[in-house]
This record gives C-alpha cells, structure tokens and sequence, in this order.
C-alpha cells in the first residue's frame, strides 16, 4: 500500500512517501527549486518520491494534505471581519493565493500528478501529532505539538495509544507561542519563519538572570501565563492579526527600545530581549509538559510542531519535567506534517498496526557513483578516484585534521532542516580558528552562532552533560548540552558562549560511513568528534545534487568535497566557470 | 523587434490584471467583508476569542479517529 503525504501553501512545501507503513523517500521541495522554505506546490519533490520506486501517481492509495484548507480559511475571513477594516492590505495580497491555490487543492493536486483517486485531509496539528507519535518507538506516549498555527490551533497535546492519537486540548489562534517568538525575532531585525533559530544561539549571550534582566519582565506583560501552561498573549503588543508586520509600536514602548535595523550590530539590549524570550518559553514550555503529564500519566514525550526545534529548551526536558524518554520528529516544523499526514492515513484511519521505528533521516535523493562519475567526467572536473573505503576515510580524516574544510556528500539527502552526514560541511573541532575560517571561508553567517560537534553516540557523555542514555533526538541535532568544563577549552570552535553545544551522536547502525570517519579522525587528534555544519551557503538552501554540491564548493572557500568514493580540491579546478 | 513588443504587450496586460483584480478584490472586501463585520459589531459578535478573564486558556478538543468520509472534507 502506497500512501503520499502533501504539505504546501505556507512554508517550507515537502512530500513523503510510504509503502506498507515504512517510509520510502520524503524530501523538501526547497531542495530541488533552490528557494529557500518553498512553499509552492512540491511537485519536484513528489516526483522524487514516486521515481524512487518507479509507480505513477494513480498507483497511489491515498494522497493526504497536511490541514484542512476551509478551516484555516475560515480562520483567515474571522481575522479580516475582526479586524477591518486593518486587514485591507492583507486581503489584497493573500487573496488570490487563496482563490488560485489553496482552495484549489484538490484540481492541484489532480492536475499537477494526473491522479484519480482519493485525497484525504487532516488537521495541522493532527498531521504534526502523527508525525512524531507513529513512528517513535513508543506504544504509548504524551504527545505535545507546538508552532506558529494550523488552521486554529497553536499548541496542543494529547495521547497516543498504539496506532490511535486522542489530541485533548489546545490553545487557539491568536495565542502562539511559535509567532510570539516570531515578532521577537522581527524585532530583533531577523526574518520570519526563518532565523528563530537565530534569535535561540543569540539568548546565550544575554543576561539570563530573570530578576537583573529587565526585557523579562517588560516581556512578561505581552502573555499572560495560568499555571497550567495555558496562555495568551496580549494583541495590542502585535500585528500579526491583521498585518503582514508582526509587532506594534506597543511592544517598542514595552520593550523601552526601538526595533532592531537589521543591518546594524547587535546590542547588549537585544542579545537580552532575545534571552528573556528564550526565558518566557521556555517557562510556558516546561509548565505545558508539566500539566501534559499529569493529564496523561504517560512517561513518554513525543515532540512535533516548530517550536519543538527550540533544541535548547529540548535539552532540558529530562531535567525539568517528569517525562523520561522524549522523541522528536527530525522534521518537526511544516516540511514533516506531510510524513504525518501519511502516517495518520495509514495507522488510524485504515487501522494498520505500527510497523517501523524512524531511527534515521536519510530519505532524499542519492547517487551514485556512476551518476557521480559521470557529472564529474562530464564538467571535466579535475578529481580523484579512492580505492576503496579505507582510503577514503583516512585521506578525509588527514585532510579535517589538517585544517582544511571538507564538503561531505555522501548517500542520501537529510530529511529535515538539519545536515547530519550525508550534505555536510565538516571541520577540526580543535582548531580553535575553526570558527572564524568557516564563516570566512564558506558560511558568511553571523558570528555569534555557533557550530555543532558531531560526535560518537557511545561516547557523548564523556564530552556532553548530557542525559544518560542519551535521548534518540540528539541523533538528529535535536537537544543542546553543556559541554563538560575540562573539554570547552579543548573544543573551543563548537562551544557556545554558554558553554553548550548543539551535538549530533551518530551511531555505527544509523550511519556507519560517517560514525567510521569520526572513529579514523579520533585515531589522529584523539577525540571523536568533528564540526558539522550544513552544506550550503548563507540564504540557501542545503545542497540536493552533485551539481549544487560543486558549484557550492566552487563559489565558497571550501578546500575539498569528497563525493561518494571521489575527491575533488577546489584549486586544481577552474573557479571562472561555476 | 517582435520580441520586445511583445515583451511590453503582456507587461501592459498584467498591469490590467493586477488593477482589474485590485479593484474587484476592493470592492468584495468593502461589500463582503465591510457589511458583514458592520453587522456585526452591531450584534456584537465576536469571531476571535478574546475573553481575558479564565481560569484556563486551553480549550477542550477531544480530536481523534473520525469516520473515513470526513477526512474528504476540507473542513
């Protein structure tokens, strides 16, 4: 049984492919347009998909859409009569997306695929519940989902029994914990939907003393906090409701400051305004799990929505919550509500029993070494072939030791918005320049963020504070520890201010070409752990094909790419051309 | 040559397109949306839930398995 699961229209467009219960292909379509968090029609991806098992669409049983299109549209008219008549130039610029796409879906779909049979719907956050609860290891769990909004909701949770989810409560629209930090983030000058994550690394540099910080209390009064986590934010600090902008002149008076330019420096003030935000969510976050697990009684937390990629409130769940065991969805933001979508399909609407575990993100595309040979032959690229495995690894590992930044292009493609060994950017960790020469070299990117370590799984808490055992979604860059004190000044290029560091455990079973590349480089520096940053270059997206990976190489100041069994430098190549 | 006129026949177009849907989406927002948010505010309908006095912000959901015939449905 075939079943495809859709996501678009908002951000971040994907498609995901299952057969009997075990995904098949699932990718972003950004991957394959080039724009980053696409969120048209992902027609690229669909057709990656369906190739990757040689069926057509109509040999599909079911296509799933990841919400229901007419309440989000209901949600969307309330908006406007609410706020009339603000939302006039909202209408104009939302409207004929809606006339023309989104309520449109179904002849879309059926047009774009040429397919006849059944399309099914399912809530946002319904689709977010599946995507993090089907395929977990657990039987039964608490499953709490979380982002900007669905159709109406914004945060919800529930509990997930076998191949059946019970979503008990929400919070509604326009209470939002994702587009909360989401105007924090425009004010800070960032883009929205985009660089939360940003403004996440950018809190450890602020005062996180709730007392001595004044923007936590100044923040404090945009959202109002029971005791049981519920919330809702006060609207007169924002605009988001009627607007594109998403805060109001209220919030500047509130926060005793103006709205950061984005191309002036950082402040003292804002890395505070971003650490009391940290602050304020991560207060809701813990007080929601809290009440979660006394309505569920369940030990286990499955995680899915946006916020769930807040890796540094996820690093403390064990800590500061009753929940012992957590799973995240890899994809947790829109890009994995398709996977859910198909996942829901299968498991409780046509009731099949649970049948895979998702202990791995490499669902995309891959090539191989022939399809590589021949591009590189093609381009009349200058490289070198390995002999074998060995090789490979040693000659990489001499090449990170050495200093030198290494593009990884290995298998197949990330599902999901981190790089974890298949399109990575890999450096020495020891290299206390490391840092400075990536984003000089390559990344371009602010330079408060910090690199993430890749390390060994079995070897993590010898670096990390990290819970033990270590939880399954620091395989997928999903939690943030302290780096142990001894170990930060060893490793100075992947701790972060605050002395964490976001890591990625890799074990042997999960990927063993690049569990074996750490164990080689740990034969020459000692440690097995590397940098790993995503292969792309600021703005976009991460890399999909040999050709993407080589112009990307050849536009940076990256000094190898090893690609499958080949190795191309960038010097012995002509840059003029790419 | 060809091309150029061309080029500037269908910018003229689109220009006429985006006026003609400006003005019609205008005049649906004033008409549609207008009147109905006109009547309203006189009955006092509220269409976002913006009660601050609760003991709880989280609203009852009970969302699980329905019948297959209304996952058809958009809404």
């Amino acid at each position: 049984m075939y079943i495809l699961g859709i996501s678009c229209y908002y951000h971040d467009a994907s498609a995901a492919l299952i057969r009997d219960g075990k995904i098949v292909a699932a990718a972003q379509e950004e991957r394959f347009s080039r724009i980053k968090h696409d969120m048209s029609f992902p027609i690229n991806a669909v057709n990656f998909c369906l190739k990757s098992l040689n069926i057509t669409a109509n040999d599909l049983d079911y296509i799933g859409f990841y919400e229901k299109p007419l309440i989000k549209f209901e949600r969307i008219l309330f908006q406007h009569l609410s706020f009339f008549p603000l939302t006039y130039k909202t209408f104009l610029k939302t409207m004929p997306s809606w006339i023309n796409q989104k309520l449109r879906i179904i002849t879309n779909i059926k047009k774009n695929l040429e397919y006849k049979g059944d399309i099914l719907f399912i809530q946002h956050h319904l689709s977010h519940a599946a995507s993090c609860f089907f395929v977990s290891p657990f039987e039964k769990a608490a499953i709490v989902t979380i982002d900007g909004v669905g159709e109406w909701t914004t945060t919800s949770y529930g509990k997930g029994i076998n191949n059946q989810i019970n979503l008990l409560q929400e919070i509604k629209f326009p209470s939002s914990l994702g587009l909360l930090y989401s105007a924090i983030t425009a004010f800070l000058g960032f883009k929205v939907n985009n660089s939360e994550y940003k403004i996440m690394g950018l809190s450890s540099y602020g005062n996180k003393n709730k007392k001595s910080n004044p923007y936590y209390n100044y923040l404090k009064k945009a959202i109002k906090i029971k005791k049981d986590g519920s919330f809702k934010l006060d609207l007169k600090y924002f605009k988001f409701h009627y607007s594109d902008k998403m805060f109001s002149k209220k919030l500047c008076d509130l926060l005793k400051t103006k709205p950061r330019n984005p191309n002036r420096p950082l402040s003292r003030h804002h890395k505070d305004i971003a650490a009391a935000l940290q602050m304020i969510y991560e207060d809701v976050f813990f007080k929601i799990l809290n009440h979660v697990y006394e309505k569920t009684l369940c030990s286990n937390l499955s995680l899915a929505g946006g916020c769930a990629l807040n890796s540094v409130a996820n690093g403390k769940i064990i800590r500061k919550s009753p929940f012992k065991k957590i799973w995240i969805q890899p994809a947790a933001g829109d890009g994995g509500a398709s996977l859910g979508v198909a996942y829901f399909i299968y498991n409780s609407i046509l009731n099949h029993k649970r049948n895979y575990v998702q202990d791995t993100c490499f669902f995309g595309p891959e090539f191989s070494t022939g399809q590589v040979h021949e591009f590189l032959d093609k381009n009349k690229i200058h490289y070198s072939k390995f002999k074998n495995k060995n090789e490979l690894l040693k000659k990489t590992a001499e090449l990170i030791y050495d200093n030198n930044i290494v593009a990884w292009f290995q298998g197949k493609m990330e599902w999901g918005p981190r790089a974890l060994g298949s399109r990575s950017i890999l450096a020495n960790p020891l290299n206390p320049e490391a840092k400075d020469i990536l984003n000089n070299k390559v990344k371009h990117r602010e330079s408060f963020r910090p690199f993430a370590p890749v390390v060994c799984k079995e070897d993590a808490a010898e670096y990390f504070e990290c819970d033990e055992p270590l939880p399954n979604p620091a395989d997928f860059m999903l939690m943030v520890y302290p780096i142990k004190k001894k170990i930060q000044k060893i490793l100075p290029s992947v701790t972060h201010v605050d002395g964490t560091g976001r890591l990625q455990s890799v074990s042997r079973k999960s990927n063993p070409l690049f569990y074996d590349l750490l164990r080689e480089f740990e034969k020459l520096s000692g440690i097995p752990i590397l940098i790993n940053t995503s292969f792309n270059i600021r703005g976009e997206p991460i890399v999909c094909t040999p050709y993407d990976a080589y112009r990307c190489m050849m536009g940076t100041g990256i000094d190898y790419l090893i690609i499958e069994n080949f190795l191309v430098k960038r010097e012995d190549n002509l840059q003029d051309k790419w | 040559m060809v091309n150029e006129f061309k080029q500037g026949f269908s910018d003229y177009f689109l220009n006429i397109n985006v006026i003609i849907n400006i003005l019609l989406l205008s005049l649906v927002y004033l008409s549609g949306v207008g009147l109905t948010t006109l009547l309203s505010r006189l009955l006092k309908k509220k269409f976002i839930n913006s009660k601050t006095k609760r003991k709880t912000y989280w609203n009852n959901l009970n969302l699980k398995k329905e019948e297959l015939n209304r996952y058809y449905r958009q809404f």
